[in-house]
């Protein structure tokens, strides 16, 4: 295997497939990355068993061939190369050259073929395509709500993704929930039907999702697919594919069905510095603070035996009878951090049922918060 | 910098003084705690008098009997040293806040300092110390008054088995300077071998060496040894408020036992008592730790994490159990298990979103409650888990 690479070409490439190469997995081959010389392409591959990457890249091949190397090693060669014109090229016994004439390194690789197989795409995957940022920020909103280390349950781990008619238009849907709060992101913008997991809850890790994320530009289109337990995105010329999780969601559809709420509508800096103000207070074992709304006030106190009390009011458009309900502030900044809109509504009930946030006349993000006993 | 005064308690064999304690026929002869059953019992410590006969800690014990072919063997009972332990730390406390248990053995540090207004000099109060010890609870402490915990220490080691010394301000060069290395704490044994290369055995010897001399022959480690050898030790006496209080439960076995069932219902009991306390107070455990003492005298502590924290006996058994996985390694039956619990946070007061996981949390709550109400009506027996009968048996 030889051949010559620009470095500002592999060098994104390394970098993004750093997350998969550096999750531990049972084999110590996945944090390497494997390459192939083939039809005037180099083809990449990273995979930590549960997320695989392989992407094709235009070369100046001298010669075909397949090695692994690690992955962090070549990145760090390649990011502090001097030039932008990189000679990659296999010697016997798995040794890699990387360089030129000023530099040079002889690096040791190991067998491709203890490389992980990564699952090929068929080519009767039915994928529909969809606006890369459009995709990019439904999986920001629902990966937000992170899964502990030592999680097991699946529907934490997991964000689901749905595909629903409503009105006869298509949407696409991801949820993700940790228990305490839930955020629904729906992509309207989808040209075809895609219905090829009607009857099957799709869980799409979230780890997997924050790799997806790196991958997808902010302007252009995706393909996304799903077939046998794999979740796919396609770029031209680069796949991931997503080992899915095995479990159900819980039933979501009536947390979602709001009741007798009360609408408030706020300024979304003005509120999201307010609870951050509010926040200061808090601690790991007093994480809540007092919302009240009462004649067209909010007020937000936090309370904490071990540091001290704050107070603050907000003017707003409230004439109902008084409500008093505590939150965890971060849930509600964590969702203000995603929200577009200038204007933020928050629907409240009473102390014991969800409060849902979304921009205002904008439900396509809708984030579901549980309150916490006063 | 104000001079520190610190003061150095060491009972002498401590574990042989509680056990003269308990049965005084012990007294005048020489003693040997060890694990007598265990196949490869190891000395834990021993008297005077055995010392004298040449008994090392940490000998075979059928070696320590053939060097002291008269002494009387006991086995070790870690819970009653432990347990002596507080009572001498309780007549430390009111003379200071700032007094330190190292460890289980009787050793005890105070820090006086600033205290001569209200209790009189440094050595008034070591004699009043020991006075209590002596008439309270029979012991006989070794004391030292220096300027810091190290030659503090080193003090008490050069009067062993009995008697006091104090170091002055200042003085603690020349006080150290011709004793041997091996009285030195923290000059290691590899670190003795290495100065014995360059035929150096004395504090003097190595004093007179350069910190570019000792960096050469230990590296890093030259700089701590160079000031070991000059008796400078910064290091504070750990305040006693300071430690995090916890809740801890112990139980000792009447036989020694190394069945997995009897072991495993005396855990649900400590785990019962705990859940029962945390559950009173509002608070969940974030961690559950194990301490397993063996028959041959070997301590093992190990912990785990409960996350997220939890406060429901079933939990917490669930913690209990992993640290009990991870102490339990060792093929020799148990003779004490203590657990305990320092970490807690207030119980979450967050909302579940599903009526699913919801109703689950209520209903243990509610199971929970009902347990906890019953026991504390008609008694902690009136109520038990199936797992906890096999103790009935063993």
């Amino acid at each position: 295997m030889k051949f010559k690479i620009r470095k500002h070409d592999i060098l994104n490439v390394l970098s993004r497939v750093q997350g998969i190469t550096s999750r531990k997995s049972n084999l110590a081959i996945t944090e390497n990355i494997l390459i192939q010389s083939r039809d005037n392409k180099i083809y990449i591959a990273a995979t930590d068993l549960e997320t695989g990457f392989e992407g094709n890249y235009v070369s100046d091949i001298e010669s075909d061939g397949i090695i692994t190397i690690n992955s962090k090693r070549i990145y760090e060669i390649v990011k502090n190369f001097p030039n932008d014109e990189i000679n990659i090229e296999e010697l016997n016994n798995k040794m890699l050259k990387i360089g030129n004439e000023s530099v040079l390194y002889h690096i040791l690789g190991l067998n491709a073929d203890d490389f992980p197989e990564i699952p090929k795409v068929d080519e009767d995957v039915t994928f529909i395509s969809l606006n890369s940022n459009g995709l990019k920020q439904m999986i920001e909103k629902t990966i937000m709500i992170h899964a502990s280390s030592e999680e097991k349950r699946a529907h934490i781990l997991g964000v689901k993704l749905e595909y629903i008619e409503e009105d006869n238009k298509p949407i696409l849907r991801m949820i993700s929930t940790d228990g305490k709060r839930l955020s629904k992101a729906d992509c309207f913008e989808i040209s075809e039907k895609f219905n090829n997991f009607e009857n099957s809850t799709v869980l799409i890790p979230k780890k997997g999702l924050q790799e997806v994320i790196k991958f997808l530009e902010s302007e252009g289109n995706v393909k996304i697919g799903v077939k046998n337990n794999n979740f796919i995105v396609k770029k031209e010329n680069e796949t991931i594919i997503i080992n899915l999780l095995e479990g159900n969601f819980p039933e979501y559809g009536d947390i979602l069905s709001v009741g007798d709420d009360k609408i408030v509508e706020v300024e979304k800096n003005s509120f999201r510095m307010m609870l951050k103000r509010m926040s200061i207070l808090t601690s790991e074992d007093y994480k809540g603070v007092i919302f009240r709304f009462e004649d067209n006030k909010l007020t937000i106190r936090a309370a904490n035996p071990d540091l001290g009390e704050s107070k603050e009011d907000m003017n707003i458009q409230f004439k109902s009878t008084p409500i008093e309900v505590a939150f965890n502030p971060q849930f509600f900044i964590d969702t203000l951090n995603f929200i577009d809109k200038e204007k933020v509504i928050l629907r409240i009930i009473d102390d014991e049922h969800p409060c849902f946030i979304h921009g205002e006349n904008d439900k396509s993000f809708i984030s579901v918060i549980m309150p916490m006993k006063i | 910098m104000q001079s520190r005064s610190i003061i150095h308690l060491n009972v002498a064999d401590f574990a042989v003084a509680v056990e003269r304690q308990a049965d005084c026929r012990l007294r005048n002869c020489p003693v040997i705690i060890a694990p007598e059953a265990a196949a490869r019992a190891e000395v834990y410590d021993m008297s005077e008098e055995a010392y004298q006969d040449g008994v090392r800690k940490g000998m075979p014990l059928k070696t320590a009997l053939r060097f002291c072919s008269g002494a009387k063997v006991l086995p070790p009972h870690p819970d009653r040293y432990e347990q002596a332990m507080m009572q001498c730390f309780k007549r430390v406390l009111p003379y200071s806040p700032l007094a330190e248990m190292t460890d289980q053995k009787g050793h005890i540090f105070v820090d006086v300092t600033g205290t001569s207004r209200l209790f009189g000099p440094p050595p008034d109060i070591a004699w009043r110390i020991r006075s209590a010890f002596r008439s309270e609870m029979g012991l006989d402490p070794i004391w030292s008054v220096a300027s810091n915990k190290l030659v503090a220490k080193v003090a008490t080691r050069l009067v062993k088995p009995s008697g006091e010394y104090i170091v002055r301000e200042g003085e603690e060069a020349c006080f150290l300077q011709p004793l041997p290395l091996y009285l030195v704490p923290g000059i290691l044994p590899e670190d003795r071998k290495q100065f014995g290369e360059f035929n150096l055995s004395f504090v003097g010897q190595v004093a007179g060496l350069t910190m570019e001399q000792l960096d050469l022959i230990f590296g890093r480690r030259g700089h701590t040894l160079f000031n070991l050898v000059r008796g400078i030790d910064l290091s504070p006496v750990q305040s006693f408020c300071l430690k995090k209080k916890g809740i801890c439960f112990d139980h000792v076995f009447g036989t020694d036992t190394g069945q997995v069932s009897v072991v495993e219902g005396v855990l649900y009991r400590l785990t019962e008592k705990i859940g029962s306390l945390l559950r009173r107070q509002r608070l969940s455990a974030k961690n559950l730790g194990l301490i397993l003492d063996f028959s041959d005298g070997k301590r093992v502590v190990r912990q785990a994490a409960a996350r997220p924290p939890v406060h429901d006996d079933f939990s917490l058994f669930l913690v209990a159990k992993l640290a009990l996985e991870r102490a339990w390694t060792r093929r020799v039956r148990i003779r004490h298990m203590s657990l305990s619990c320092n970490r807690f946070e207030s119980r979450s007061s967050q909302l579940e979103l599903f009526a699913e996981s919801r109703a689950e949390k209520e209903k243990k709550e509610q199971l929970m409650g009902a347990i906890d109400r019953v026991r504390q009506r008609f008694g902690s027996g009136s109520l038990r888990m199936g797992r906890t009968f096999s103790l009935d048996s063993a």
